[in-house]
């Protein structure tokens, strides 16, 4: 790649690596290191991609592994490293807020007020559009933890969004 | 799928509106610039068949004694969190594999690899860096290799 391409490239996708690291991190600084990160390496790395989506899903993945790393090693203690001991929890199931739905930057703000383990679930299933095998081998959880975590932080969000 | 996944799911890409703070394009070019310098030619010496066939041969000696396949530590050094994080990589591998019955071999696994208060985090600091790291992977090798035989 030339410069200008990969100027063009980075252009293209600096935007999405950035905000899906910086959903996992909360930190700018630290997202904008990982994305770079993350482009960096796509450009370092041999050509074996044969579609602008294959290349679009490696750097969704490879950033989104390289945020949790980076959030293993800022918070060994949390949500990846201690039990949470929900699997024996029975969830009562939250009803949805009446009427219509809420705008969507509302619906932002209470996932982003999440407590970390609901929030990181909640955007890699709906936002990132990962099955829960994929989140299980990024994160080194259990399936069945991160459904219950899953579960649980939908009834939070569903709460959250009844009180606006 | 209830309305208000559907609804996150449609509106996915208006949670990637934040952007990086400006100059980024800027420090990226100039890392890419860090990262990208040129490599050194090989001397005129290694462009003999048989000197070079001898280098090769060696690389790929070194190579394996530094990759060391199979070892799921490898990479890791004596680092206690890179330790830890790879044996949690090879514990969700084990709990990938196929099973006529996932359930119990789930609670096998469970109970054999999961910690209470894991080992990486109570290890003395007093301890070298080495001798911190030689236990944990004797330590979370051997229950790997317990792991392992469970089907």
């Amino acid at each position: 790649m030339t410069r200008q391409e990969i100027s063009e490239f980075y252009r293209e996708h600096h935007r999405r690596l950035y905000n899906i690291s910086l959903r996992i991190l909360r930190d700018s600084g630290e997202a904008e290191e990982v994305m770079q990160d993350t482009l960096l390496k796509f450009l370092s790395a041999p050509d074996g991609f044969d579609s602008p989506a294959r290349v679009s899903a490696w750097l969704a993945r490879t950033c989104i592994r390289a945020s949790i790393d980076r959030l293993r090693r800022r918070q060994r203690r949390d949500l990846f490293l201690k039990d949470y001991a929900l699997q024996e929890e029975t969830l009562t199931p939250e009803e949805e807020p009446d009427g219509a739905l809420p705008d969507i930057t509302q619906v932002r703000k209470a996932m982003d007020a999440l407590p970390e383990p609901y929030r990181l679930v909640l955007d890699l299933v709906l936002v990132e559009g990962l099955d829960y095998g994929e989140i299980a081998a990024l994160t080194g959880r259990k399936e069945t933890t991160l459904r219950s975590l899953y579960a649980r932080g939908r009834c939070k969000l569903i709460e959250m969004l009844k009180k606006i | 799928m209830n309305d208000l996944e559907q609804y996150i799911r449609d509106h996915a890409v208006q949670f990637d509106s934040e952007t990086p703070a400006p100059g980024h394009e800027e420090r990226f070019l100039a890392r890419l610039d860090a990262a990208g310098s040129p490599r050194p030619r090989p001397a005129a010496l290694f462009r003999r068949p048989a000197v070079r066939a001898f280098a090769l041969a060696a690389a790929a000696i070194a190579l394996l004694l530094v990759l060391r396949p199979g070892d799921p530590f490898r990479g890791t050094g004596n680092d206690p969190q890179k330790i830890y994080l790879a044996y949690m990589d090879r514990v969700a591998e084990l709990y990938r594999r196929p099973s006529t019955d996932s359930e119990t071999r789930d609670a096998i696994l469970a109970g054999i690899t999961e910690e209470e208060d894991p080992l990486f985090l109570q290890i003395p600091e007093e301890l070298s860096a080495r001798e911190r790291g030689r236990i944990l992977k004797e330590y979370y090798g051997r229950m790997l290799a317990a792991a392992g035989k469970i089907r």
